[in-house]
């Protein structure tokens, strides 16, 4: 049961990302649903469980919808672990450290991207891309990341974290 | 050094990135899809033309919310038959318009009688703002190759650059990577366009290389395609001149052209494919 609700999260945040949010966004500024579940799973999964989710989501929307293959692959791949750097190592109902690490990856991204971009042969302006989206971008994804891991943590791994704690008590 | 090859995750991890680099350098440019990436877009399309029409109605049911001017539903009973009447409208409506945007699209394509045209459905939008791909419902099946032009009834939409068996993957000309060969309709001036990045919906194109002392450009000037490149036929409407400026030289006239498509609204498009790239 609780692997398909893990499925089911993680089919939501692939569908509000690569469907929903490109048609209902504010002036292009809208949170990165995927790396804010990598991210969480990485801090309360561990690296390999996250790297794994990040690699197979990023996959499979650069073969249906994304330019060049693997790019997004590549970037939430490395979040899941960048995550699972702090698995076990904080209090879990740490808020700070999953949000912050969302948005550092976010930050990361969005450089390589825009990087990406000029060696296709864009031009994006970067103060007025800096100013424009990603800063806006990284405060919504930071504050949905909070929201985000607060569900994660009552809804999913409450229960498995308790039954974690009986099977140690016996 | 060899740390690194006795430590299984780091391997498995440099491996990986080794690994998607590599894809990704390879599926940059134009290419036909292979077999497992088609597998997983032929698997998955009929989700995804779902969940894309899904979220348009979404928006647009927010959208006529904002929009209404029908404020006087105030009688609960009236307000039921009502919201019957609204959903027949509703869907009169969008056959309406669905009407008369491939009434458009046949009107426009009946000016390039020597074309050959085959109709999609747009299925997907590219995730982000860095580029502007659209997935349509046509591929390999039906006769679709890379490099083939896309448009719809205002004008040109992209071309193809990647090709699975029954979807493909169209560069739109607003992405800033792209160029198209281009005309000015009035003056006959040929010039180039090029797609401008934007982070917000309301993406452009910039119109450049166009001499000073041969041109007379002025604001609301039609862009259609020249033909030169051998991609994209001659006469295809690209967009209407907004503003005129001159380079930092002053040798050469920069232009900001509204695209003649709305990107945001694209539902249906034609794919041009009996084009040899001859005029």
């Amino acid at each position: 049961m609780r692997k398909w609700l893990f499925a089911l999260v993680v089919l939501i945040a692939f569908y509000l990302d690569n469907v929903f949010f490109n048609v209902v966004n504010i002036l292009g500024v809208r949170p990165d649903m995927t790396l804010i579940i990598v991210v969480c799973f990485g801090v309360l999964l561990g690296p390999g469980p996250a790297a794994l989710t990040g690699l197979a989501m990023g996959l499979l929307a650069d073969v249906l919808f994304n330019k060049i293959v693997g790019l997004s692959a590549l970037v939430y791949m490395l979040s899941g672990m960048a995550g699972g750097i702090f698995y076990r190592k904080f209090f879990a109902d740490n808020l700070i450290i999953p949000t912050a690490t969302a948005m550092a990856c976010f930050f990361i991204k969005e450089h390589f991207l825009l990087v990406m971009t000029r060696i296709f042969g864009g031009r994006p302006a970067y103060f007025m891309t800096l100013a424009s989206y990603i800063l806006p971008s990284l405060l919504l994804t930071g504050g949905v990341c909070i929201l985000v891991n607060l569900f994660l943590r009552h809804n999913l791994f409450r229960p498995l974290w308790r039954k974690e704690a009986i099977k140690l008590e016996e | 050094m060899k740390k690194l090859f006795t430590n299984k995750p780091i391997l498995i991890t440099v491996i990986a990135v080794v690994l998607l680099l590599v894809i990704a350098f390879f599926s940059a440019g134009s290419r036909t899809i292979p077999w497992v990436e088609n597998a997983v877009g032929t698997v998955l399309r009929p989700i995804q033309t779902f969940a894309f029409k899904a979220s348009n109605s979404i928006a647009g049911f927010f959208g006529n919310l904002f929009n209404t001017t029908e404020a006087d539903l105030e009688n609960a009973k009236l307000r039921q038959d009502l919201a019957m009447y609204e959903q027949d409208k509703l869907d009169l409506e969008e056959l309406r318009r669905e009407n008369e945007r491939l009434r458009g699209m046949l009107d426009y394509a009946g000016t390039f009688s020597d074309l050959e045209y085959m109709t999609a459905q747009v299925i997907g939008t590219s995730n982000g703002v860095w580029f502007d791909v659209l997935t349509i419902n046509v591929g390999r099946n039906q006769g679709i190759e890379t490099d083939m032009p896309v448009m719809c009834g205002n004008g040109l939409v992209g071309r193809v650059t990647d090709v699975g068996a029954g979807w493909c993957k169209v560069t739109a000309i607003i992405d800033s990577s792209v160029s198209v060969a281009a005309t000015v309709e009035r003056t006959r001036d040929n010039c180039m366009v090029r797609g401008v990045f934007s982070t917000s919906s309301s993406s452009g194109l910039e119109l450049y290389y166009l001499p000073t002392d041969l041109t007379d450009l002025v604001p609301g000037d039609v862009i259609m395609t020249s033909g030169i490149g051998g991609i994209y036929p001659k006469g295809i409407r690209i967009g209407t001149v907004e503003e005129v400026m001159l380079d930092r030289e002053g040798s050469s006239v920069n232009a900001i052209v509204a695209p003649s498509v709305d990107f945001l609204h694209l539902e249906e498009v034609m794919v041009i494919t009996g084009f040899g790239g001859e005029n």
